[in-house]
């Protein structure tokens, strides 16, 4: 038995997400990419469990079409009336992006990380996001600290 | 041998990958894909209610231009790794 690692194109894995939960599969998972929802989630090491779009909440972390065939998946932090608008955890306070519920792939119920399921509805994603949300002034320092001792933890 | 209930083909991206059937959870992570030939073969043992290697090797040999002892090999490695795999059971 072999094993190899695709690297499958983001619009086509979209539109494959959408397509299975349109055949009534309850939940997808994919590897993470990128470094935008530091300091919980790494680019490659975890992993997302993704649900069929549904209306989401502030604090949500959605999986979206941002821009024709950009996504992101980031957390919410506004909604107004059908705007939404989301913004990575490791990303700066300037960077946030807007969709609608039209643009939604998924909603994430779980991420994997570090190999451990932690999910939304957890006590420990909900200390986590109420935590960094408190520490938001000071996440630009945070996350250059975190930067340079990542690889050792 | 028998194909395990609870699994079906599908072709996502242009690969022949196995998902769980019904409404599971479908790990991107993890998934198995096919080779052109192995997914012929799936596809055509999948239904059957029992198969044994020699039906795969006839399979093969009404597709594909190779040598029996060939056939056969390559049968014997792909019902191993069904097995291993957990796809297939006795």
């Amino acid at each position: 038995m072999s094993s190899k690692k695709i690297q499958i194109e983001n619009c086509m894995l979209m539109q494959e997400i959408t397509k299975l939960f349109d055949s009534g599969k309850e939940s997808v998972t994919i590897v993470v990419r990128g470094y935008s929802m530091r300091p919980f989630l790494e680019h490659e090491r975890d992993k997302v469990v993704l649900v069929p779009p549904r209306t989401p909440r502030v604090g949500d972390v959605v999986l979206a079409e941002i821009s024709k065939k950009r996504y992101a998946l980031h957390r919410v932090i506004k909604i107004e009336d059908d705007i939404y608008t989301m913004r990575g955890d490791g990303n700066q306070l300037c960077l946030k992006e807007q969709f609608t519920e039209k643009d939604i792939i998924g909603v994430a119920k779980a991420f994997i990380r570090k190999g451990k399921a932690v999910t939304t509805d957890s006590l420990k994603w909900k200390a986590y996001s109420f935590a960094w949300n408190l520490l938001r002034p000071a996440r630009r320092i945070l996350l250059a600290i975190h930067r340079r001792i990542i690889k050792y933890i | 041998m028998k194909v395990k209930e609870g699994f079906e083909m599908q072709v996502v991206c242009g690969e022949h990958i196995i998902i769980p059937a019904g409404a599971e959870n479908v790990d991107f992570s993890k998934i198995i894909s096919l080779n052109p030939t192995a997914a012929y073969l799936w596809e055509n043992v999948a239904k059957k209610e029992s198969f044994s290697v020699e039906d795969m090797v006839e399979l093969l040999l009404a597709e594909y231009e190779v040598e029996r002892e060939i056939a056969l090999e390559d049968c014997n490695l792909i019902a191993e790794t069904w097995k291993e795999m957990g796809l297939v059971q006795d």
